[in-house]
Formats: structure tokens, C-alpha cells, sequence
């Protein structure tokens, strides 16, 4: 049976972190009585505890709501969007399988810089904005500014915004008369053949890959045979539903519903996010628009701080994969962290979110290598080689010439902070490619910039140079050539192979003498002086020492009283477990992130 | 067994110095008076511990010169009733403040043989600024005192102390040779937690860095050595022999009884130590439910991590042969490893371990190999 699409509103709900996303969408569950009271976690979306800590939204998850008003039953489907760039494009799925957004600024913070990524996204995607004002209780609450900021710098109509305390339950009614009333119901067609988007996937032990679909034409049912275009595969549909948040079974999902589909798909790589499903027999001939393979971008080493737990690192690795498809790991062996994983992420907080996950979820210590990309080298005979662990570069004279990965950024920005956006992008490499004035007020600069550089601290350096106000995405463009180096750190005249990075001719110089003063501050004072190069192909261009330690005895024993002096050394000694080994030296195991903290 | 040594503390000063944690207070005669008498009880029932003999004698704290007079002669006279002494040595710590000709008379008649005097420094600012009561006149009084009254005399130095010179370890080191003084106790300054100098160094003050202290012990050893002191512990010099046969009996793991609020002994496996609560330990004595607050029985391991910990900062190190039979080990198989990784750092000819001179004051993490 067609639905009614008329009386369903599929939206999601946009906002800068910390602006109260995921407390609205628990109102607009308590209000819709979605959830009973008794059942109500706070923040029931954010599933994982790394999410609710951090305030941060990793996984999507859709919920169905119902609601009446003026008498007549409205279904919604609120979807739930990450923030963060590196799952911009996990984003841009989501934002396509709505046709609005609800925009939340904090009503004393105002707009702020991811805001307006995911704001640009979502108009990108032509969805309907309904601007909503939040933490009006605050007594540092300006709602009229920030009415009149969100319609100076995105040029969205706010005068009838609602003025929302998500905390308080202020205003929930308001919000959702909007949705009703200002965002546009689904137009699919139900006699159209399937067209049913991916917009996210999760791993259930019972089910298989379960994926969440957003329906654009046609139907699906249990028992139909379905097509992904990506992969090409069929399955056979075992179950689809909705989430009211439990998955609960229904017969059929049609044109507008969003829900889940599951078909005993065993792998969550078959079910790519963007991906279109449609009916194996007589299905749909073009897939919808926009579907990326999304690959790796930055890969570092990961290793058990105790050796002795790489096989419950792998077990912890195998786990988090089945959840996430776009997270890979090889083993690995370096001379320094013995056995470990070169891993690859979609981008440095996806890169943080997986180390925090391993540690606190799988109880292991880490000891994490500086985050790179990966690099085509091709070799003197012709043949190239892809190189993610700048230890399996293969020797300097066999090496013709080395490609990186470049890619096109796009800035938004405030006009006063072009220029220093511009000063760091040239310092970064970046090649100027275009600067467009958006509005009076905002500005999209566009850039040409290897990903090697945009992985270190590009965005804190953006951050503190605009005062968090400028939003940057960006997308792979391909390889192109670059004069790169290997660089070499050595302690006590030894290579650390762990602490190896590659990196561009002209950046090597300073990149090494920088690493070498941080190390400098990291490693501890030991029996013998240290020296601390930074190399590349055996010339020495930086150099720090750490001093031989001088004094570390107590002085008498009091008494007798030689527990004072034992807790003493046991100290020392339980300080020494945190030291990684590197030929004679002792080395902290956060001397291993430090490389990655550099900033200049 | 060879005999044991018996350590009294008392825990009284006039004043507490700024950087002191060690367990003492200031009070009247009245609470020495209660406290001689609680630890005159806990001596007594001593023989329920030990019944072997003992030899040396140390009293330490506090400021034992500061007690009334006649307490310590009670206390020598408890121990004798107790025990089988047959002293060789019998030290009391004094502070030059407190050690007059009256008191130097009182210990030697009560049979002390040796003083420690509280020296630290022999300049005033500094001497000051630690918050000692006496100035380097009345340190220089007592030295001579003490050596004059026929006592064998220790004096302790201080190094590390702000505003401390080359010039007053010079002054030191020529003064005490010069009056006849045969043993030096030199420490470096150690914040502890608590204590008025934690609370200085945590509103600003700055102290002299770890490569200062290092380069002030090492002026001093080498002026030490001049005048004809050798080291033969870590913070420990001495001339013509005159070792503390007391401490060395710590340093060796050998048997120490222990009486007195917050003191510490050791009898063969047995490690135990008094509540630091002085009137915790007043009134348990008074009540006759005396109890140590802790009583530990020393694994094999922890007794040779202990031994290697102490020997390893004596000068003449550890005897291979003595440690085998003392543990029934093998020596440089049990420990083949820390002899590899510490061998740039120690001497080591199979009959004799030791930390070569030059890392004596970074012998912990030497030691910490030697450690399971």
C-alpha cells in the first residue's frame, strides 16, 4: 500500500558541538512520547560512551517518531548527523536522505565555524533550514543577535526562529509545528522501482550488516532480492523495519520511510555508505547520485604498549572493523614497537576516536606512531609502489620520483581572516586556486594542499588564526609529484625506525629540529648523554642532547627506615615499565605523538 | 648471628627545622618525662623480641640534646638491664644549640662514645634560611667541645641549600679536619612533602637544580678527600677508619632493634616499625597494649632487593661469596642480566660488586637493575 508521503518529515538537526543537538533530539523524543520517561537515557542517540563524553555524534542513528497535530498523525524521522570533517561525507549521505535540517545555535555563543560547514551542506544538498535558537534560559542568552547573525552570515530568514531551552523543554512544541509547517514531505514514487539510499551500516551479531536506508522510490520487503550497484551483489531480505529507537520489524518500507534492512550480509563493507540498494529483477537503472568509495587517508602505527598483548590488539581491531568499514589494518613490525598494526583512518579524529576506543573499551595501552598518508613511489624500473610506512620506502637510489596525495580544500571564512587563512595555506604548500565572496560576510577560499600537510595540525592552526570562525572540508583531487624525504630520527647514533616520517624537502629542515627539541623535552634525563638526530639519507641536519643525569639519589637512610627508600625506587622502577626500549635509550611512550603535536 | 644494634629515637626539638619531616615536636619537660617513661616500658619488654646480643647504640631524632637531663643516661641504663650490650660505639645526635659542657659531661658519664652534631653549614644566612637555631659560632663551639670532651665526632653537611656557596663547603671541610672531627655525614637537601620548605618552593622559591647539587657533592667529596676522608656510603666519610659500625649495621642488613615512637628494626626476616603518633604511643605504652603498626616478614626477594639496594651504595660494594651463602643463590646467574645492562656503570670481578665512584649519586638507577 502507498503511504501517504504528505504526513511524513525526514530531517536532521545540525549544530556546532556543545550547542545542544543531541539534548533537542531528546525532547523531541519525550515530547513525541517515543520513549516513556522511565526508559529515557540522557541523550539516547549518542549510543557510544566515547560519543556522550566527548559530545560527539560517531555513529548515526535514525529514529521514527509520531505526532499529531491539528488532528492529523505526522510520522518523523529525525536522523542524526556526525560533526566532524573527517565524516563529511558519511554527513552529506545522511543530509541527503532528509528533506530539512533544524539548525541549532546557542543562543550566547552564536555561529560558530562546523556550524556553517554542515549548514553548507545541507543547503548544498537542498534541504529546507529552520533555524532554532537554543539555551535561551542562559542568562548570557542574545537571541536577537544571533537571529540577526544567522541571517547576516548564512542569509537564512530567522525572525520567526523558535527560542528554544532544549534543557528546560522550552519551546519543544514550537519546533515541531515548524517542521510541519516549513520543511517539504518526501516526493518519491511508489510505483517507481526501489531506490533506497545507504545512509550508515552497523554490525549485529544476529543479523549480519545491517543497513540504514532511506527509501526514495518503490518498496522493499522480506523476501525481495535485492541489488547494491556499488559491489553489484545480491542478497535476499530478511527483515525490514523501523527504529522508535528499538529496531522493530514492519512489512514494508516504501517511497519516504526511512528505516533498516537486513540480509544476512556478512560483511559491513557491502553495505558502502552512499551506496544505492535497488530490486535485483526489474530494478532500477541508475543508482542516486553522489556515491564515493571512501578509502583511507591517514595511516599510522599502532602498537601495545606490552608487547605481550598484540593478540588482544588484533582481536580489538577485528572487532571495531566489523562496525566500521572504513577502518583498515595490516600487521606490522617495527625494529623499536616490535609487533603492531599499520592502521588507516578516514582522518585524525577518526584516527583518535579508534585509539580511544582500544584503550578504553578493550582495556589495552598504545603506543601510537606519528600519522601520515600515503605515497605512490615509483622506482627506477618503472614499477610503483604505494607506501603508507615511510619504513617500507624503498632505498633513496632506487627511487625515481615519489607522488603524494593533493587535495582541493575549501575554506569559509569571515573577510577579516583571509589573510592570515592564506599565510598559513602558503606556509602548508597550498597552491591559491580561487577566492569568492559568498556574502558580505563570508568568503570560500580554495585551495590545492597535499594531505600530508593538512594532517598536521592544520586545524588547530586554522582554529587559533580565526578564532574557531573558519570551516574547512576538502576533497581527494589524486597524486602528484613532490620533492619528499625520508627523515630520520636517531637516539644514540640509532635509527628509530617508529619515529620516521616522510615529508617535503623544504619542510625537513625544520620539521627536524623540531621533533629533536620536542624530544629533547620528552625523553628523561638518563645514566649517559643522548644524542638526538634528525637525518635524511645519513646526513645529520638537526641535533639536541639530553645531558646524563646527574643526581638521583636520597639522601641518608633515617633510622633504619629503609621502606622510605625502597617505595622510592619502586617508584622510579614503575616509572620505567612506561618506557619503551629503543637500543640503549629509554624512551616515554608519548615521545611516540609528540612528532605528532608539532606545530610550526 | 653477629650482635645487633639498638636504635632509640626521640622525637623533641626546640624548633623544627624548615625542611624537617622527620617525626618530632616541641615540647616541655613534662611530656618528655611521659615519653621517657613509655619508652623505658617498651624497652623492657624488649627481651620478648631479642634475647642475642647487641653492640652499637643510637640515639637519634629529633634533637636527643634537648632532653632533660638524666633521660638519656636512663635509657642506657634500660638498655643495659634488657639486653646483653657490649657497646664498641654509642652515638647521640646533638645540635649545637643544645650541647653545652654540662651535656657533654652527662652523655659521656652515661657511656656515649660518639656525638653527631647537627652542623648543615657554617654559614649564617643559610644556616638561617633552613631555620636552625644555632649560628656557625655555636657549631664551631660544639665541635671543638666534642672533641675536646674525647667523643669521636660526626658532623653532618648540607648541601643543595639556597644561597649556599663553594665557600662555605671550603670553610667546612677545612675546619672540621683542622679540629680533629673523623666523620662526615654529607646530604643533599630533599623537599618532603609538608614541610614549610614544600610550602616556600610552592609559592616561588627556587632551589639550587639537580646538576647544582650534584656539582656542590662532588666539590665536597673531592675537598673531603683532600683532608684525608674517604666515602664509604653514599652520603658517608670518614678518616682512620671511623665508620658508623651503627648505620653500617643497616647498610648490611644485619639485626637492629628499634625503640621509640616512628622508629624502625629489623630482627632476621622480621621488619617492624612504632606508630608515629606520639601520643598514640605514649598511651598505648601507659596502657600496656603496645603494638607495632606494622609487622612484616621479608620474602627472600625482598630481602636480597633490599641488601643489593643497601650494599650497592657502600663503597667497597658487595661481597659475591657473602651473598651466596647469605641467600643460597648464584650470583651472576640471578643476576646475569643487570650485570650486562649496568656493566658501563659498575666494577665487577666476580668476587666484588660495586657502583664505580663517578655514579654514586646516580646509583638508583643503577640499583633499580639489580631489583626483580
Amino acid at each position: 500500500m502507498p503511504k501517504d508521503q504528505s504526513k511524513i518529515r525526514n530531517f536532521c538537526i545540525v549544530a556546532h558541538i556543545d550547542h545542544g543537538k543531541s539534548t533537542l533530539a531528546d525532547r523531541i523524543m519525550d515530547v513525541t512520547e517515543t520513549v516513556s520517561k522511565r526508559e529515557a537515557k540522557e541523550q539516547l542517540l549518542d549510543s557510544m560512551d566515547i560519543e556522550r563524553e566527548r559530545g560527539i555524534t560517531i555513529k548515526l542513528t535514525p529514529v521514527r517518531m509520531n505526532y499529531t497535530y491539528n488532528g492529523e498523525k505526522y510520522e518523523f524521522n529525525l536522523i542524526d548527523t556526525p560533526g566532524h570533517v573527517d565524516f563529511t561525507y558519511e554527513v552529506s549521505r545522511s543530509l541527503k536522505a532528509c528533506e530539512g535540517a533544524i539548525l541549532i545555535v546557542d543562543a550566547s555563543q552564536g555561529i560558530e565555524a562546523q556550524t556553517l560547514t554542515n549548514v553548507y551542506l545541507a543547503l548544498d544538498n537542498d534541504l529546507e533550514i529552520i533555524p532554532v535558537i537554543n539555551k535561551i534560559d542562559l542568562p548570557s542568552a542574545r537571541p536577537d543577535e544571533v537571529k540577526k547573525e544567522i541571517e547576516d552570515v548564512i542569509g537564512l530568514d530567522a525572525e520567526n526562529a523558535p527560542l528554544v531551552s532544549a534543557k528546560e523543554g522550552i519551546g519543544i512544541e514550537d519546533v515541531l509545528k515548524q517542521v510541519i509547517e516549513l520543511l517539504p514531505p518526501p516526493r518519491g514514487d511508489y510505483d517507481k522501482p526501489l531506490k533506497a539510499l545507504i545512509f550508515d551500516s552497523y554490525y549485529d551479531s544476529y543479523k549480519g550488516a545491517v543497513s540504514f536506508i532511506r527509501v526514495f522510490d518503490g518498496k522493499v520487503r522480506a523476501g525481495d532480492k535485492v541489488r547494491f550497484f556499488a559491489t553489484g551483489k545480491e542478497f535476499d531480505v530478511t527483515e525490514v523495519g523501523v527504529f522508535t529507537p528499538r529496531s522493530t520489524p514492519v512489512e514494508e518500507l516504501s517511497a519516504g520511510d526511512v528505516g533498516y534492512l537486513c540480509a544476512s550480509i556478512k560483511n559491513v563493507s557491502d553495505t558502502k555508505v552512499g551506496d544505492t540498494i535497488t530490486l535485483a529483477s526489474g530494478g532500477a537503472k541508475e543508482p542516486l547520485s553522489g556515491f564515493k568509495e571512501v578509502s583511507p587517508m591517514v595511516f599510522c602505527g599502532i602498537y601495545p604498549t606490552d608487547g605481550a598483548r598484540y593478540n588482544d590488539l588484533k582481536d580489538a581491531l577485528e572487532k571495531l572493523k566489523l562496525n566500521d568499514a572504513s577502518l583498515m589494518y595490516e600487521p606490522e613490525v617495527s625494529t623499536a614497537l616490535g609487533f603492531g598494526f599499520r592502521c588507516g583512518f578516514l582522518g585524525l579524529l577518526h584516527m583518535e576516536i579508534i585509539q580511544e576506543r582500544l584503550e578504553r573499551e578493550f582495556d589495552l595501552d598504545l603506543i601510537t606512531t606519528a600519522p601520515g598518508v600515503s605515497y605512490n613511489v615509483v622506482k627506477n624500473n618503472g614499477e610503483t609502489v604505494l607506501v603508507s610506512n615511510p619504513s617500507n620506502l624503498p632505498p633513496v637510489g632506487e627511487i625515481d620520483h615519489m607522488e603524494e596525495p593533493v587535495v582541493k580544500a575549501f575554506l569559509y571564512t569571515p573577510p577579516e581572516y583571509v589573510g592570515p587563512i592564506m599565510e598559513l595555506c602558503q606556509d602548508k604548500r597550498g597552491i591559491f586556486l580561487d577566492m569568492t565572496y559568498l556574502e558580505t560576510t563570508r568568503v570560500k577560499i580554495e585551495y590545492e594542499m597535499p594531505l600530508n600537510e593538512i594532517i598536521y595540525d592544520f586545524f588547530d592552526s586554522l582554529k587559533s588564526r580565526t578564532r574557531g570562525y573558519a570551516s574547512l572540508d576538502y576533497e581527494i583531487i589524486g597524486y602528484k609529484e613532490s620533492d619528499l624525504v625520508k627523515l630520520d630520527m636517531l637516539l644514540n647514533g640509532e635509527i628509530c625506525d617508529a619515529l620516521s616520517i616522510i615529508v617535503h624537502r623544504d619542510k625537513a629542515y625544520a620539521r627536524g629540529r623540531g621533533i629533536a627539541e620536542k624530544l629533547k623535552e620528552v625523553i628523561p634525563r638518563q645514566l649517559f648523554e643522548i644524542p638526538i638526530q634528525a637525518a635524511i639519507g645519513g646526513k645529520v641536519i638537526a641535533r639536541e642532547t639530553v645531558k646524563a643525569m646527574r643526581k638521583d639519589v636520597l639522601a641518608k637512610c633515617y633510622g633504619g627506615d629503609i621502606t622510605r627508600k625502597k617505595k622510592l625506587l619502586e617508584k622510579q622502577k614503575e616509572g620505567k615499565k612506561r618506557m619503551r626500549q629503543i637500543g640503549s635509550v629509554e624512551v616515554p611512550s608519548e615521545a611516540f605523538m609528540t612528532i605528532l603535536k608539532f606545530d610550526k | 648471628m653477629s650482635a645487633a644494634g639498638i636504635y632509640v629515637h626521640i622525637p623533641f626539638c626546640r624548633s623544627k627545622c624548615r625542611y624537617c619531616d622527620f617525626v618530632s615536636v616541641c615540647e616541655g619537660e613534662e611530656i618528655q618525662r611521659r615519653y621517657i617513661s613509655a619508652l623505658l616500658r617498651e624497652i623492657y619488654t624488649g627481651r620478648k623480641i631479642y634475647s642475642g646480643a647487641a653492640d652499637t647504640l643510637y640515639i637519634g631524632g629529633g634533637t636527643p640534646s634537648c632532653l632533660y637531663s638524666g633521660a638519656v643516661a636512663n635509657i642506657a641504663t634500660a638498655l643495659k638491664e634488657t639486653f646483653d650490650l657490649r657497646i664498641s660505639e654509642f652515638t647521640v645526635e646533638c645540635n649545637p644549640d643544645t650541647f653545652d659542657e654540662d651535656k657533654a659531661d652527662e652523655l659521656k658519664d652515661a657511656g656515649v662514645t660518639r656525638i653527631s652534631l647537627g652542623v648543615q653549614s657554617l654559614d649564617d644566612a643559610v644556616l638561617r634560611s633552613i631555620g636552625r637555631r644555632h649560628d656557625s659560632a655555636a657549631a664551631k663551639k660544639a665541635v671543638k667541645l666534642a672533641v675536646n670532651k674525647g667523643f669521636d665526632v660526626s658532623a653532618d653537611l648540607m648541601l643543595g641549600l639556597v644561597g649556599q656557596g663553594k665557600n662555605d663547603i671550603e670553610e667546612f671541610a677545612s675546619f672540621i679536619s683542622a679540629e680533629g672531627v673523623e666523620h662526615v655525614s654529607a646530604y643533599m637537601l630533599k623537599v618532603e612533602d609538608g614541610t614549610p620548605l614544600a610550602c616556600d618552593v610552592e609559592k616561588g622559591l627556587v632551589l639550587p637544580s639537580d646538576d647544582e647539587c650534584a656539582e656542590m657533592y662532588d666539590y665536597a667529596r673531592a675537598l673531603l678527600g683532600k683532608e684525608g676522608f674517604v666515602r664509604y656510603e653514599t652520603s658517608n666519610f670518614c678518616k682512620n677508619g671511623k665508620e658508623c659500625r651503627h648505620n653500617l649495621k643497616y647498610w648490611t642488613m644485619q639485626n637492629y632493634l628499634a625503640f621509640g615512637v616512628a622508629a624502625h628494626g629489623k630482627i632476621g626476616k622480621k621488619r617492624y616499625f612504632n606508630t608515629s603518633d606520639l601520643k598514640e604511643y605514649v598511651n598505648a605504652q601507659e596502657n600496656g597494649r603496645h603494638k607495632y603498626l606494622t609487622e612484616e616478614i621479608l620474602s627472600d626477594e625482598d630481602e636480597l632487593s633490599e641488601y643489593m639496594m643497601l650494599g650497592l651504595r657502600l663503597e667497597k660494594g658487595i661481597n659475591v661469596k657473602e651473598t651466596e651463602k647469605r641467600f643460597g643463590i648464584c650470583f651472576e646467574e640471578r643476576f646475569s642480566d643487570a650485570l650486562s645492562s649496568a656493566a658501563p656503570y659498575i666494577d665487577f670481578d666476580g668476587d666484588i660488586l660495586k657502583i664505580k665512584p663517578s655514579y654514586a649519586l646516580v646509583a638508583n638507577g643503577i640499583i633499580n637493575m639489580f631489583l626483580s
